[in-house]
This record gives C-alpha cells, sequence and structure tokens, in this order.
C-alpha cells in the first residue's frame, strides 16, 4: 500500500561541480513526525525542495502516494513545505502583507483552516497589515510556523521553524507541533539545528551527512545505540575492543570514547571499571557527524 | 490551472491595473485641479505611453517575485505557464486601454491650452491613440514587453549584472520610444508603413524569443 508514503530513490544533484547528494534513498511512513538533521550545507534544503518538487533533481525520482511529485497536482496539493523566510532576500514573499501570504495559504492548501490561522495570528501577535520584510526573525518563523500548522496539509515540511524563536516560544510552537499531530495524525518532518530541544518530538530522525542519509530509524532506538565509555585508558581499551568507537578524548591516562554498540556488548562492558553514560541526540548526531572537526 | 489563474488575478493583474488606473487618475486630477503648474502638465504629456513601457518591468517582476512565490505554494510550473499567459493578455490588452481611455479623458476633460499654455496636439500621447496606423505598434508592444521582460528576469538569475545592463538599456529605448511617439503623434515627424511594420516585426520576434526563454527557463525553475 503506496497511500501517502513518500519515496526517493537514487536522488543525486549537484550544484556546478558541487555534488549535494549522492545516489539518496529515503521513505517516509504516514503519521510519524520525522526530525531531518544534518550540518550546514549537508544539503537539507536541497533535499527538501526536491522532495516537495520545488528544486529539480539530475537524476532518481520521487512518489508520493506511488505517483510522481514534479508537477503532478494531486501530489503537490497534498504536501506544504513552508520555508525560512529571509528578510534579505529580494523575493516575492518580502513584498506582500502577511495577510496576503496567507491568502496563498487559503489559495493553495484543500485543506487550510482559516480559523485556526486567525487563532494563531492572534496568539503569535503578528500584525497581518505588516509587510514581511518589516517582521522580526521571530516574527518570520511564526508566520512560517502559521502556514504550514494552518495548511492542514497531509504531509507538512517545516525548514528551520524554529529560527530566530526564543526559548519560550519555541516550547509553545512544540507543543502546537504535537497538538496538531495528535488532532489529525498528518506527516511531518521538521529541519531544525535545535536538536536537544526538538529530540523528544521527533518520533523517528533522518541524518543527513555530506549528501547521504546516514540514519533513519526511531530516535529512542538511534540513541540507544550509542553510548559514552569512560575510565582508565587501558580498561577502556579493554571493553570497547570491537566495538564501532566514534570519537577519542584523553584527559591525562583518563580515557572517554564514544561507541556505537548493541546491548549484549554494553552489558559485557558494564562489568568493567569504566562509567558507561548514555548520549543525547546531540551528541548522537556531533559523533556521526562532527569526527572531523573532533579530530582537528 | 483554477489556483494559478487566482493567484496571479489576485497577486499580478490586479495590482498592476490599479497602479496604473490609480496614476492616471491622479495625473488627471492634479491637472484638473492645478492646471497652472507645469510639473504636473509634463507628467500629463508623457502619462499614455507609461502603462506600456512598464509592462517590461512588471513581466521582470513575474519571473524574479511573482514565480518564485507561487511555485513555493505548490502550484505546478504548467499552470504558471499557461496563467501567466492569460495574465500579459490581460494585463498588456488592460493597460492599451487604460492608456487610451486616459488619454481620451483628459483630451475632453482638461483645458489641455492652460495647461500646455499654447494651441495644437497638446496631449500628445492620447492624441497617439487617434492615429489608427500607430495603434498596431502601441497594441503589440504592450502584448510583448512582458514576455521579454519575463525573459529578463530568468536572465537575472543567472547573470546579474549582464541583465541589469540590459534592463536599463531597454528603459532608455523605451524613454526614447515615448519621445518618439510624442514627435510622430505631433506631426513633427512623419509615420511611413514600412516603419509601422518593421517596429511590429521587430517587437514580435524579441517577443517570441522571450516567450521562447521564459518557457525553457519555468519547465525547470527552482524555488530559492
Amino acid at each position: 500500500m503506496n497511500e501517502n508514503i513518500l519515496k526517493a530513490k537514487g536522488l543525486c544533484k549537484s550544484y556546478g561541480s558541487n555534488e549535494v547528494l549522492k545516489d539518496l534513498d529515503l521513505e517516509i511512513q504516514p503519521g510519524k513526525i520525522y526530525g531531518l538533521i544534518g550540518r550546514n550545507g549537508a544539503g537539507k534544503t536541497t533535499l527538501l525542495g526536491i522532495l516537495t518538487g520545488q528544486n529539480t533533481k539530475n537524476a532518481g525520482e520521487v512518489t508520493y502516494g506511488g505517483e510522481q511529485v514534479w508537477e503532478n497536482q494531486k501530489a503537490l496539493s497534498q504536501i506544504c513545505f513552508s520555508r525560512e523566510l529571509q528578510p534579505t532576500l529580494f523575493t516575492g514573499q518580502n513584498a506582500l502583507k502577511v495577510k496576503n501570504y496567507l491568502k496563498m495559504g487559503k489559495l493553495f492548501y484543500p485543506g487550510w483552516d482559516q480559523e485556526y490561522a486567525d487563532k494563531l495570528m492572534a496568539e503569535f501577535k503578528v500584525d497581518p497589515k505588516k509587510k514581511i520584510h518589516q517582521l522580526s526573525k521571530g516574527q518570520m518563523s511564526m508566520v512560517t510556523i502559521l502556514i504550514a500548522l494552518a495548511s492542514r496539509a497531509p504531509l507538512t515540511i517545516l525548514d528551520e521553524p524554529a529560527a530566530g524563536l526564543d526559548v519560550v516560544a519555541r516550547e509553545r510552537f512544540y507543543q502546537l507541533l504535537l497538538e496538531d499531530y495528535m488532532e489529525t495524525g498528518r506527516t511531518f518532518i521538521v529541519s531544525t539545528h535545535i536538536i536537544e530541544e526538538a529530540a523528544s518530538v521527533f518520533e523517528q530522525v533522518i541524518i543527513l551527512d555530506e549528501g547521504k542519509i546516514i540514519e533513519n530509524r526511531p530516535t529512542e532506538e538511534l540513541i540507544a545505540q550509542f553510548h559514552g565509555i569512560s575510565g582508565r585508558e587501558d580498561v577502556v581499551d579493554e571493553v570497547t575492543r570491537g566495538m564501532e568507537v566514534l570519537s577519542t578524548q584523553m584527559l591525562g591516562k583518563h580515557k572517554l570514547v564514544t561507541v556505537r554498540a548493541d546491548a549484549n556488548k554494553l552489558t559485557a562492558a558494564q562489568n568493567a571499571d569504566v562509567d558507561i553514560t548514555p548520549l543525547s541526540l546531540q551528541k548522537v548526531f556531533v559523533a556521526l557527524c562532527g569526527h572531523e572537526d573532533t579530530q582537528q | 490551472m483554477k489556483q494559478a489563474l487566482l493567484f496571479l488575478w489576485d497577486q499580478y493583474i490586479s495590482m498592476i491595473l490599479r497602479i496604473n488606473l490609480a496614476l492616471g487618475l491622479l495625473i488627471l486630477g492634479v491637472n484638473y485641479l492645478f492646471p497652472q503648474v507645469a510639473i504636473f502638465g509634463s507628467y500629463l504629456t508623457i502619462y499614455p505611453l507609461f502603462p506600456i513601457i512598464f509592462l517590461l518591468i512588471y513581466g521582470y517582476s513575474f519571473t524574479t517575485l511573482y514565480r518564485d512565490l507561487a511555485l513555493s505554494f505548490q502550484c505546478r510550473r504548467t499552470d504558471l505557464f499557461w496563467g501567466s499567459q492569460a495574465a500579459f493578455l490581460a494585463t498588456g490588452l488592460g493597460c492599451a486601454l487604460l492608456t487610451a481611455v486616459m488619454g481620451f479623458l483628459a483630451a475632453h476633460l482638461l483645458d489641455l491650452t492652460a495647461i500646455m499654455g499654447k494651441e495644437g496636439p497638446l496631449f500628445q500621447g492620447g492624441i497617439l491613440w487617434a492615429k489608427p496606423e500607430a495603434i498596431p505598434v502601441l497594441l503589440i508592444a504592450a502584448l510583448t514587453l512582458q514576455p521579454m521582460g519575463a525573459a529578463l528576469g530568468c536572465l537575472y538569475e543567472k547573470h546579474k549584472i549582464i541583465t541589469t545592463v540590459i534592463l536599463v538599456v531597454l528603459m532608455l529605448l523605451g524613454v526614447a520610444s515615448t519621445m518618439l511617439c510624442l514627435f510622430i503623434a505631433d506631426g513633427t515627424l512623419p509615420i511611413s508603413p514600412s516603419v509601422i511594420l518593421w517596429t511590429c516585426v521587430g517587437f514580435v520576434a524579441l517577443g517570441l524569443v522571450g516567450e521562447l526563454t521564459y518557457y525553457r527557463s519555468n519547465k525547470n525553475a527552482v524555488v530559492r
């Protein structure tokens, strides 16, 4: 059954000689909140643009519900990609008043919920008569969140929705996202750099690194595979033998390593004289994608 | 397609026509109220061709601003292209009609002698529309300038400086053409059928090149 499954197969994308996506495969199951994380320049926005038919690809295919997304009205109308608004960019959005920008949502998204949009507008205290470029960074993020939530699109994608929001507003955003998810059960993909705060919201995490998806699994399952092991250097070396060591730090004779290992190997290590600590999603991300910086 | 058309009506067609109508009414109004102020008289003289010349800029903004906006809301490129053809036609004809109406109103409502301080075909742009032989050129210009502008908008995405230079040159040519039209209108310059024919051919050729460039660019347009 292909209904509402977004599939990408063999995606390749280059900008000149810069290969951004490399033979990438991805499957987005309906009814989940996905977190898309990756370093700057990893290709997140390019990937999201291609998945939603807003960007071109050099090779590969993207389907939604078994049908091509590219130029397919049926598929396109089911997908909302609420992009990060950029104040410096000379775009059509920036020249519009907020109320006119929201009118676009009403026009293009079949499930648009105007009542909800009005409610969020009042809550966010965004002046509908202001032009987009006159808004603060935080208010721009609120508008992108508003579009995404009020679109009621079965597949809703948010690119950096928390950028510029203060901590209270970010909390409120995650709360609204969860409320909407509980109510509608629709699929969300949220691209963010604020990993730690969002980790509890993501049901599944996709990690994009150097143009490839290196992880796409449930958040808890992913986190459970990674641990920090610290202790005397020789003991740590002994217990981590056979484990995938992702990073190493030395503090005198004290050694701290980040490992990826299954439960059996960790159980054996627990009997040794070392400290074993679970890692947060952010630490897992750094361990997987930040190794070059750590080595430097 | 319906969504693309509604989008274009709301964001593009009605806005352009409203701006041009407001500008025309404003110029007529100030000249009606203050016929002795020379600067208002100058605006009146050059107004009738403004809406047509500005079609180039509107076409340019279509591909640099409005296309991005529509595509970011999941509008199909094909719908946007064919919708834009209807929009170009509507705004082109609308602006031509507006120009003619404003010329007619000015000639009938205002005391042009007082405004210009002399006798004769003072409101040249408006009178230009009364010359049947000039109408094809103005209509074809109105219909082809937007595709040309749209093509320049596509070019701007790849070659910003070159496009800006071309745009400035075209605007200067537009102003020069306006002056030329004024001389033709008041009879200073004769207007021969062959000039009209070749001008029309030139506009159509440039318009077709613009259409082709815009069509090719639109097929793989990317949201920035």
